[in-house]
C-alpha cells in the first residue's frame, strides 16, 4: 500500500509526443482513473508506472521512493492486462501462485522434480497454497483453480488475471482496460465487483481506460488525458458538473454535452437566437462564447425570455428516458435532451421550447476554456418597472 | 464449440444418399496417386525384400524371411545400425539446440536480423554433395584449411575423415551444421508468436533474469514447434547419406556405415536388390515410428489454444 507520484513525465515515439510533462498525485488507497480518448498516452503512462516503458525524462514515485530507474519487478506494482495475459500452459492455481514462486522460491526450488527435494522448498510451496487459496475465495474462482486458461471463459480469465495481481498484497494495481474484452453486461457486472474489491482491499488502484461510464463508476478521483496531458483531476461529480474545458466536459457524459454558440449582448447579457440569459462573461459585447448544457439539464417550456426555441428531429425512447434530438433556429447543429417517459407524446416535427436552469449551464470560450458564468441579476432593469 | 458447428454443416444433395459413387469419384485421381507414387513402391519393396532377386536377373525367387536372418546375422549391418543411431543422437539434440539458440539470440538483436537469417539457412539450401566437395578440402590431413589452423594454435592435426574414431563425429558435426538453420527458422517463427504481453507479465510477476523467462514462457510456449523440429531432424538425420557417399564411403572400417549406404552398397554395387530391400524395410519402420510419434503427439497439440 502506497501513494504514487507521477512527476512531470515525458516521452516522445520518434517525434510524437506521447506525454508532454504528466504531473499527479495519487493518494495511497485512492482509485484514480486515467480516461481519455484511444491515442491520448494514459496507457503509455501506465507502462511507464509499471516499469515496462522507460520515460524520457521525469520520475515516479512509490510510497515516496523514486522508482522511475527501477525495473518493474523491484517496483512492487501488479499489472491487470487487457488481454489478461495469463501463462496458457500453467492452470490457474499456478498463474495465481506465480508472482510468489518468482518472489519465495530461487532458481534451484523452482525447477521441477528437483526443486522438491530441495530443503525448504516444501514449506515455502504450502504457504503459497494458502495464499492462493485465500485468494481464490476472495474472487470465489476455487472451482476453476486446476483449469488451463483455454478451459475459461473470458469473465473467468479476468478474474484468474485479477488473482494473479491479487495474491502478493502489491504498493498498487495497475489494470489496463481490463474490461473492454467483456460483453456489456459482463462488464457492467465486474464494474460493480472492481469497486467492491478496491474497498475491501484497501490498495491504490490506478485504473486505465477509455470508456467514461467506468471510469464515472468506480473511482475516487479522474484523471482526464488528452493529447499528452492532464486536462482536469478531480472526482466523478465536479468533473461531471464542472468540468474546467469543454474537451473534459465533451468526453464525460453520454449523450455528449449540447454546445451552441452564444453572443454577448450590448448590455452584457448572453444572447442564443431569441432566448436571452441573465447571465454574462468578462468579455465585451459581440463577442461569441460556448454555451453547454447537459442532456437532463433543459426542460420543456416556452414561458420566459430565455426559452429556445426548435424543432423535434429525432427521438429515441429508452424506457426509462426519452432522448430528443432538438434543432434550434440560433444553433446549426442539434442539441440532445433527456426527458421522462411522461413526455412520450412528444412527435418528430413537434416545435418546442427548451429552458436552461441558469446554474446548469457551462460557459467556455473559443478555445474551450471554462469561462466564470457571471450572474447579471436585473442591473440595467429599471427598479420601479 | 467448433465441432458443433462442424456436424451442422449441410448436406450436399450429391452426397445425401448412401452408396453413391460421387465422393469416390471424386476422392479417387488423389487416390490412385497416392497408390501409383507413396503406397505402390512401398509395398514393392516390401515383396522385393522377400526374394532373391538380383539387379538385370531374369527371374527370382521367394525366399521368405531368409534377407531379414541374413540381416541380422551380419556385422556390417548392426554397424550400421549402431552408427545411423549414434549420428541421430548426436546430430538431433546439436541441431535442434543450436537452432534454438542462433534463433533466440538473432531475435533478441535489433540489428542485421536479415543477414543473419540468410547466413545461417544458407548450408540448408546449398546441394549438401557440393558443400561435402568444400568439407573435403577444409578436413584435408595435409593442406585443409581446418589442420592448418590447428598447426598455427599449435594444436595435433587430425587424420579427420581416415581416423575410426573421428570420421562418425566429423560427419555428425558437418550434418549439424548442415541442419540446425532450418530448425532456426523454425524456431523463429515460433518466437515471433508469442505474445509480448507474455513477457510483460513476467516482467511485473518478478521474472527477473532471462533465464527465468526462458523457462517461464518461452520453452513452453515453443513446445508444438520443438516436437515438430526434434521429429523432422531425426528423419532428416536417419536418411543422411550424401556425406557418406562423398566422404567417406562408408570407411574407414566401417566406421561411417549408415543404413542408407548398406542399402545403396547392396542395392547398386552389389545387385543385392532383394538384401537392399530388406535393409530399406528397417529404415522405413524407423522412419514410420518417428511419424508415428509425431502424429500423435501433434494430434494431442503440445499447445494451448
Amino acid at each position: 500500500m502506497a501513494g504514487v507520484d507521477i512527476e512531470q513525465i515525458r516521452k516522445s515515439f520518434g517525434s510524437t509526443d506521447v506525454l508532454k510533462g504528466v504531473s499527479l498525485a495519487i493518494a495511497d488507497r485512492e482509485f484514480m482513473t486515467l480516461v481519455g480518448p484511444s491515442g491520448c498516452g494514459k496507457s503509455t503512462l501506465l507502462r511507464i508506472i509499471a516499469g515496462l516503458e522507460r520515460q524520457d525524462s521525469g520520475d515516479v514515485r512509490i510510497g515516496g521512493k523514486s522508482a522511475g530507474q527501477r525495473r518493474s519487478a523491484d517496483r512492487d506494482l501488479a499489472m491487470v492486462f487487457q488481454s489478461y495475459a495469463l501463462y496458457p500452459h500453467l492452470t490457474a492455481a499456478a498463474n495465481i501462485a506465480l508472482p510468489l514462486t518468482m518472489r519465495r522460491l530461487n532458481a534451484w526450488q523452482r525447477l521441477p522434480l528437483l526443486g522438491r527435494l530441495l530443503p525448504g522448498t516444501a514449506a515455502v510451496r504450502h504457504g503459497i497454497a494458502a495464499d492462493v487459496s485465500r485468494v481464490a475465495d476472495v474472487l470465489r474462482i476455487g472451482h476453476l483453480l486446476q483449469r488451463k486458461p483455454a478451459q475459461l471463459s473470458g469473465g473467468q480469465r479476468q478474474r484468474i488475471a485479477l488473482g494473479r495481481a491479487m495474491v502478493r498484497n502489491p504498493a498498487a494495481f495497475l489494470m489496463d482496460e481490463p474490461l473492454s474484452n467483456l460483453d456489456a453486461k459482463l462488464r457492467e457486472h465486474m464494474r460493480t465487483e472492481l469497486a467492491q474489491l478496491h474497498e475491501q482491499l484497501e490498495t491504490t488502484f490506478i485504473y486505465v481506460t477509455h470508456d467514461q461510464a467506468e471510469a464515472m463508476t468506480m473511482s475516487d478521483r479522474i484523471a482526464v488525458m488528452m493529447e499528452g496531458e492532464i486536462l482536469q483531476v478531480a472526482a466523478p461529480d465536479v468533473i461531471y458538473t464542472d468540468p474546467v474545458d469543454l474537451r473534459v466536459a465533451e468526453f464525460i457524459g453520454s449523450p455528449k454535452i449540447n454546445v451552441v454558440p452564444a453572443t454577448v449582448d450590448i448590455d452584457g447579457r448572453l444572447r442564443v437566437g431569441a432566448a436571452r440569459f441573465d447571465l454574462t462573461v468578462t468579455l465585451p459585447p459581440g463577442n461569441v462564447v460556448r454555451l453547454a448544457f447537459r442532456p437532463e439539464a433543459a426542460e420543456l417550456d416556452t414561458s420566459t425570455a430565455a426559452t429556445m426555441a426548435g424543432r423535434i428531429t429525432f427521438r429515441e425512447n429508452l424506457g426509462s428516458d426519452l432522448l430528443v434530438h432538438v434543432q434550434l433556429d440560433a444553433a446549426p447543429d442539434p442539441v440532445i435532451i433527456r426527458l421522462p417517459p411522461r413526455q412520450r407524446g412528444l412527435r418528430e416535427n413537434d416545435r418546442i421550447g427548451l429552458l436552461v436552469p441558469q446554474e446548469q449551464i457551462l460557459l467556455f470560450d473559443q478555445e474551450g476554456r471554462r469561462l466564470p458564468a457571471l450572474p447579471r441579476i436585473a442591473m440595467r432593469e429599471p427598479a420601479y418597472g | 464449440m467448433a465441432d458443433a458447428a462442424l456436424t451442422y454443416r449441410p448436406v450436399h444433395p450429391v452426397f445425401a444418399t448412401r452408396g453413391s459413387t460421387m465422393p469416390y469419384l471424386l476422392a479417387g485421381p488423389a487416390f490412385l496417386l497416392m497408390l501409383a507414387l507413396l503406397i505402390g513402391p512401398v509395398l514393392v519393396v516390401l515383396l522385393l525384400s522377400f526374394t532373391d532377386y538380383q539387379l538385370g536377373a531374369p527371374a527370382f525367387g521367394f525366399i521368405g524371411i531368409d534377407n531379414y536372418r541374413e540381416l541380422a546375422g551380419e556385422r556390417v549391418f548392426w554397424k550400421s545400425l549402431g552408427n545411423t543411431l549414434a549420428y541421430v543422437g548426436v546430430v538431433v539434440p546439436g541441431a535442434v539446440a543450436l537452432g534454438l539458440g542462433a534463433a533466440l539470440l538473432i531475435e533478441s538483436g535489433r540489428s542485421w536480423r536479415a543477414f543473419y537469417r540468410a547466413i545461417y539457412f544458407v548450408p540448408v539450401m546449398a546441394t549438401l554433395i557440393a558443400m561435402a566437395i568444400a568439407w573435403e578440402f577444409m578436413l584435408h590431413p595435409q593442406f585443409g584449411l581446418i589442420n592448418l589452423t590447428m598447426k598455427a594454435i599449435g594444436l595435433t592435426p587430425q587424420n579427420w575423415l581416415n581416423e575410426p574414431n573421428l570420421a562418425l563425429w566429423v560427419l555428425a558435426t558437418i550434418g549439424i551444421w548442415q541442419g540446425f538453420g532450418f530448425n532456426m527458422v523454425l524456431f523463429m517463427a515460433g518466437l515471433v508468436s508469442i505474445p509480448r504481453h507474455l513477457y510483460e507479465a513476467a516482467e511485473m510477476d518478478g521474472a527477473r533474469t532471462a533465464w527465468d523467462r526462458f523457462c517461464l514462457i518461452t520453452w513452453p510456449m515453443l513446445g508444438p514447434v520443438t516436437m515438430f523440429v526434434v521429429v523432422i531432424s531425426a528423419i532428416r538425420s536417419f536418411q543422411v547419406f550424401d556425406t557418406v557417399h562423398a566422404l567417406t564411403k562408408g570407411g574407414p572400417v566401417k566406421a561411417t556405415e549408415v543404413l542408407l549406404y548398406t542399402m545403396y552398397a547392396e542395392g547398386f554395387e552389389f545387385l543385392r536388390s532383394g538384401y537392399a530391400a530388406a535393409v530399406t524395410v528397417v529404415f522405413l519402420v524407423f522412419v514410420l515410428i518417428l511419424t508415428a510419434i509425431k502424429a500423435r503427439v501433434l494430434d494431442r497439440r503440445v499447445h494451448y489454444g
